[in-house]
């Protein structure tokens, strides 16, 4: 009697999942084998690999660039974003006064729009009357305002920039979380054996922690994949494709050129490479656990 | 611990050094906001300016930014809603009979990349004519907030004792009231924590809008993005939206700082 009301109980939202996330996702899977083009419906029929071979082959756009981008994006932004936020939340776990007001104002940007921070960047690197600009020349670095976001060497570290400071409250706030639940006792038994701040580190402190740094890298992953927010508002992936990341290319093929099966090829292939990428990466961290 | 003024000073200086990159871009938008279009290009940038209400009247006169608001607002707060409706009874299913298997299915709906299904609801809610209605997107952040409740109340419900349900059960209540009467009036601040952690990402959700919504519909992010192609200049205007954007989040964490910090971290530091 007990079970079947539990069971009852998460009926709906599974049933709500699965006609919303669950059938989508395996009817994008069957469009990207499929040629399905919003002005060649006609012609709507299996064709195979052909998405994938023409997403790999588009003579406009290099795939190899947009991985080459997507990857950039990914561990340039994923990298500074854990180790500030871990760097914060190592200064912020001993108890000073104050300590309570200033780490809220410190990781306030996690609760704000991805959209309106890089509007408010892009206005910060204005190749015209940008402050970035400004403060750059006015320590003598430039002579003459740049434009950040329309030179194809500079685009998409303009674009990181505001993702690793979107990122770092992030870490810094689960990271802050797992370091205060490390038991004292643990710290004390250390300093008994002799152990220094920096053995206390490797053997106390990050190994305690490391079931919370494993999972928020990956969830930050995903999220860094998929969510071009911050591109969108500063370069709409430009220049010349410099910041067009598979995300933004994915949505161009469907909401520019209206090809739904390229649109889908792009979409599988993020997933695939997600799905690997999360394999590899727990396979790896549970190994070194043993070595940590 | 003991106490050298040295370090204590150099700490100090440390927080200072930090704090300032994290706070100036929020302060330099907020300036740029209350600048006439004059000052907004003056080179070098100005530090002191007469503040000006013109951005504002701009966004909410001319460009109407209160319809988007309560586009966004209808949104978020109806998906945490029904997200709640289906979501507390799932969590406390999860947590109280160990459904490992189905919880992971629920949880891996967060890690679903969001563009992946976008397309075919787009062609879906194309063909039954349900673009630009509040259904559509309603639906889609739903699928944002669902498994956020999910994921932030189970450990919760955990927490709570079985038997405060089991006395209930004792006197004569059936489950379900023992559920809706015992175990949610005591889960207030869990409730909390969920429902402004959704209402947040709701919020701030810009990708399953735009591909969602049009003229009608439009939430707050979209409306800016649009706005943007027309007035590529007028970056007071933008600044001012931005902050519109932002300000019901800030005010939203500062109120609920405690709570949406634990709802954050809850998931994670169970590991």
């Amino acid at each position: 009697m007990e079970r079947k009301f539990y069971r009852w109980m998460l009926v709906p939202a599974l049933l709500f999942l699965t006609a919303f996330i669950y059938y989508p996702v395996l009817r994008g899977t069957v469009m990207a084998f499929q040629n399905y083009n919003l002005f060649d419906l006609n012609q709507l029929k299996f064709n195979g690999f052909d998405n994938f071979k023409a997403v790999m082959s588009d003579p406009h756009i290099r795939f190899a660039q947009i991985l080459l981008n997507t990857a950039v994006w990914l561990f340039g932004s994923l990298f500074f974003q854990f180790v500030l936020g871990f760097g914060l939340a190592l200064l912020l776990k001993k108890p000073f006064a104050g300590r309570g007001i200033y780490t809220a104002f410190v990781f306030y940007g996690w609760a704000l729009s991805g959209f309106a921070i890089g509007l408010t960047w892009a206005w910060l690197f204005n190749g015209q009357f940008g402050l970035v600009n400004d403060m750059l020349m006015r320590i003598g670095l430039l002579s003459q305002p740049i434009g950040f976001l329309s030179n194809p060497n500079l685009a998409m570290i303009s674009v990181i920039i505001p993702n690793i400071w979107y990122g770092v409250p992030f870490f810094g706030i689960m990271l802050l979380a797992a370091l205060q639940s490390v038991p004292n006792e643990l710290y004390e038994a250390a300093t008994l054996d002799g152990a220094g701040a920096i053995r206390k580190f490797t053997s106390v402190t990050v190994p305690y922690v490391k079931p919370t740094i494993v999972s928020t890298i990956l969830l930050r992953t995903m999220w860094i994949v998929n969510f071009p927010d911050i591109i969108y508002a500063m370069t709409n992936g430009g220049p010349v494709n410099r910041t067009n990341i598979l995300a933004t290319q994915m949505i161009n093929k469907v909401f520019k050129e209206y090809d739904y099966g390229q649109g889908s090829a792009i979409g599988l292939i993020i997933m695939i490479l997600l799905f690997a990428y999360a394999m590899l990466y727990l396979r790896l961290t549970e190994k070194g656990g043993d070595n940590l | 611990m003991k106490k050298n003024p040295v370090h204590s000073i150099l700490f100090l200086l440390t927080l200072a050094l930090i704090i300032i990159p994290i706070l100036f871009p929020f302060i330099w938008m907020l300036m740029s906001s209350f600048k006439t279009q004059v000052d907004i290009i003056s080179w070098p940038p100005k530090f002191v300016f007469t503040p000006v209400m013109q951005n504002y009247e701009r966004v909410f006169i001319e460009q109407d930014f209160l319809h988007y608001m309560k586009n966004s607002l209808i949104v978020s707060v109806v998906s945490v809603f029904f997200s709640l409706v289906l979501g507390l009874p799932a969590a406390y299913s999860i947590a109280r009979y160990k459904q490992k298997k189905l919880s992971i299915f629920i949880l891996i709906a967060r890690l679903m990349p969001g563009i992946s299904f976008l397309m075919p609801w787009y062609i879906v809610f194309s063909r039954l004519r349900l673009m630009d209605s509040y259904i559509a997107l309603i639906l889609s952040h739903m699928l944002i907030a669902l498994p956020l409740v999910v994921w932030v109340m189970s450990p919760y419900f955990d927490s709570v004792p079985r038997e405060l349900e089991e006395a209930a059960m004792v006197d004569g209540l059936t489950q379900q009231s023992a559920f809706v009467k015992i175990l949610l009036p005591l889960s207030g601040p869990g409730i909390v924590t969920a429902t402004t952690l959704s209402f947040i990402f709701s919020w701030n959700n810009f990708m399953f809008s735009q591909v969602l919504s049009q003229q009608k519909t439009r939430t707050l992010p979209i409306a800016v993005y649009n706005f943007l192609s027309y007035v590529e200049v007028d970056w007071g205007a933008v600044m001012a939206a931005a902050v519109t954007i932002m300000a019901p989040a800030i005010i939203l964490t500062m109120f609920f700082q405690k709570y949406v910090v634990k709802g954050l971290t809850m998931g994670a530091v169970k590991g």
